[in-house]
């Protein structure tokens, strides 16, 4: 492979609607990121609990409290990523990026909605596999999109 | 004048030489000057007439030989001189140089009062340098010094140990922005292993999809260009 077909192919697929591989690499490192998100964050409390107490305790959650405070730093870390530019370390990593499906920006309310969407119901990502147009079915009830997009908007396909 | 190995006459001897040699010849002296006293008394009207005085009427032949031995007494200090001179150069000089302890003359020297004495600075003005320079084969100089020798001289921990090398690693690092570097081979590092990914993820996009389509049997491929229509 040289680097000629590298960006050929790098430049065909701008401000296309990426594929399922592409997307589910990019939620998977977005899905590791937010535990050791989660991991740092209970390091955190612990350690300023630890100042007001005799010792250092990790900091435990029973379910299903664990759960709904995962599923919320989960929510809150796409809504923001998504609401403020499209892009999450994920989609950040892969060089995608989510948007409407006229390629505008998301609003934060469709980004909160998708993002709310996703936790709820999963599966619907698969659809992507199917779908002729690329678009899960989170894409298909907000109409939005997940294009390839490395920071050249303007590139000439 | 005596051979330097010939002893020559004894000092006494030829002082006594001396002493006759003097007399004589002032005797002589003493008789041309009365010769002249006589011959002038009496002015003669024909000067080319030979004047007749009574020293005059002495033999002819035993004045003048008479005068020329006075002529060598007088010319005989001179000769003496030169010999008593030879006589102190060949042996007596020698002789007390042989007996004088030059070493303890020489300690007894304050060098260091010689050494103020000598303007240096002045000396130094007179010497031309570039010409002492110019003269110098500096090639011819470095082939003679041995480096590995000079170098095996060297105490190279003990030099180490004399540098301060906090200033000079600071000072170094002032210079070199190693922050920048870092970041821009962990930046171009890290923007290389992501661009493969992507285009990696992008192969087996393509790929899935022409599968998923053959098994749907689906005619056209994919439609992934974004528009306003709605998405199916």
């Amino acid at each position: 492979m040289t680097s000629v077909s590298l960006t050929a192919r790098a430049r065909a697929h701008q401000w296309q609607r990426a594929g399922i591989v592409s997307r589910l690499v990019a939620d998977v490192i977005d899905i590791v990121f937010v535990l050791v998100a989660g991991v740092v964050l209970l390091a955190l409390v612990a350690g300023v609990r630890a100042l007001f107490s005799h010792g250092f305790h990790f900091l435990t959650i029973p379910q299903p409290g664990r759960g709904i405070a995962a599923g919320a730093l989960l929510v809150v870390y796409l809504w923001v990523g998504w609401g403020l530019n499209g892009r999450t370390v994920g989609k950040m990593t892969m060089g995608l990026r989510a948007v409407q499906a006229d390629g505008s920006d998301l609003s934060p309310t469709r980004a909160l909605a998708r993002a709310l969407l996703y936790l709820l119901f999963p599966i619907g990502f698969l659809w992507v596999v199917v779908s002729h147009r690329n678009a899960s079915v989170q894409d298909l009830l907000l109409r939005t999109a997940v294009v390839h997009d490395w920071g050249t908007r303007h590139i000439e396909v | 004048m005596a051979a330097p190995g010939d002893p020559g006459p004894p000092l006494s001897a030829e002082a006594a030489r001396l002493v006759t040699d003097a007399v004589g010849g002032a005797v002589v002296r003493m008789v041309e000057a009365l010769g002249w006293m006589s011959s002038s008394g009496a002015p003669q009207p024909d000067s080319k007439a030979p004047s007749v005085t009574p020293l005059r009427r002495l033999p002819r032949t035993g004045l003048d030989a008479g005068v020329e031995a006075g002529k060598q007494a007088a010319r005989a200090p001179a000769t003496a001189a030169s010999r008593v001179l030879d006589v102190l150069a060949g042996e007596v000089i020698p002789a007390v140089i042989r007996r004088l302890d030059l070493n303890a003359i020489i300690d007894r020297v304050d060098i260091q009062r010689v050494i103020d004495r000598v303007d240096v600075q002045e000396v130094v003005r007179k010497v031309d340098l570039d010409d002492v320079v110019r003269r110098v084969d500096i090639d011819v100089i470095i082939d003679r010094v041995d480096v590995n020798a000079v170098l095996g001289r060297v105490d190279v921990n003990e030099l180490v140990g004399r540098v301060d090398v906090g200033p000079v690693a600071q000072e170094a690092l002032d210079a070199v922005d190693v922050g920048a570097i870092v970041r821009e081979s962990t930046t171009s590092l890290g923007a290389e292993a992501a661009e493969a990914a992507r285009v990696q993820a992008m192969r087996a996009d393509d790929g899935l999809n022409r599968i998923i389509d053959t098994v749907l049997r689906r005619g056209e491929p994919r439609d992934t260009a974004l528009d306003s229509r709605t998405a199916r």
